[in-house]
């Protein structure tokens, strides 16, 4: 009876970290963040920076920021 | 989904049910050594459930680690050679070197208590301390390294698993095992 409840209780840890973990595939807050792409440095939980590298090449336009679309 | 996001889902869960095996293994040890559970069951059967987690937590603690291995949607600087050997990642070194050399121990104490009758007692009981060793490192491997256990639902659970086990532990090193008189108390039978 004891062996049944060790493996019931490690399928029902099994079922619980697959609900939970399947619910949050990216966590922001994970301690350890390897890098995506050694060269860039970005990191795979998720960059919450929020800026864009542009390349020098680039021109910027004077024109006002799209805001809506055709559909919309 | 992809195969790599499925691997790296598979790789915490493995992890995360591991570490659940383990306390179950770990309680199980603990209340072998201090009657603690003798309310429940006898310790044969307690005895035969302590090594039969084995069986639960080794393919657990190997699959995490194969998982990550062949995780590739990260570019994770782990090689096979740090799934041995501890402290050689080049990223995250001691969180994921403590897991490696818990599981080092963990597997050590396993085979020499599978291998119990040929080695000297003294020696499997030193061997087998160090079990409560490796459990503080595998916490301290989840505290640093785990992507999870920044989550209330994650960590209010393991933090509340590790006191009751300390709290056992910490029994366990001040008084030994209960005495009868402990036991016939337990059990609401005081001795007269």
């Amino acid at each position: 009876m004891l062996k049944g409840s060790a493996v019931c209780l490690t399928v029902l840890a099994a079922v619980g970290s697959a609900s939970y973990v399947g619910g949050h595939v990216k966590n922001p807050s994970a301690p350890l963040r390897p890098p995506l792409h050694p060269q860039t440095g970005l990191s795979a939980a998720g960059d919450t920076r929020g800026q864009v590298n542009l390349p020098p090449g680039l021109r910027t336009t004077a024109s006002g920021p799209v805001t809506e679309t055709h559909v919309s | 989904m992809n195969l790599d996001t499925y691997l790296w889902i598979l790789a915490r869960v493995s992890g995360l049910t591991a570490a659940a095996a383990l306390a179950i293994s770990l309680l199980t040890g603990l209340a072998l050594r201090s009657a603690v559970l003798d309310w429940l069951t006898t310790n044969r059967a307690l005895r035969s459930t302590h090594e039969f987690t084995a069986i639960l937590w080794i393919p657990l603690g190997l699959s995490h680690m194969v998982l990550l291995l062949l995780d590739g949607n990260v570019r994770t600087p782990i090689r096979l050679i740090d799934l041995v050997l501890p402290f050689r990642a080049s990223y995250g070194s001691l969180a994921i070197g403590l897991g490696t050399l818990s599981f080092d121990i963990l597997v050590l104490v396993a085979v020499t208590g599978w291998l119990r009758r040929q080695i000297h007692p003294s020696a499997w009981r030193w061997i087998h301390r160090l079990s409560y060793l490796a459990c503080g490192m595998i916490f301290l491997h989840a505290l640093l390294g785990g992507s999870d256990f920044s989550a209330p639902q994650v960590s209010a659970i393991a933090w509340s698993v590790a006191a009751v086990l300390a709290v056992l532990t910490v029994a366990r090193l001040l008084w030994g095992r209960l005495s009868a008189e402990g036991r016939d108390l337990q059990r609401g039978r005081p001795n007269p």
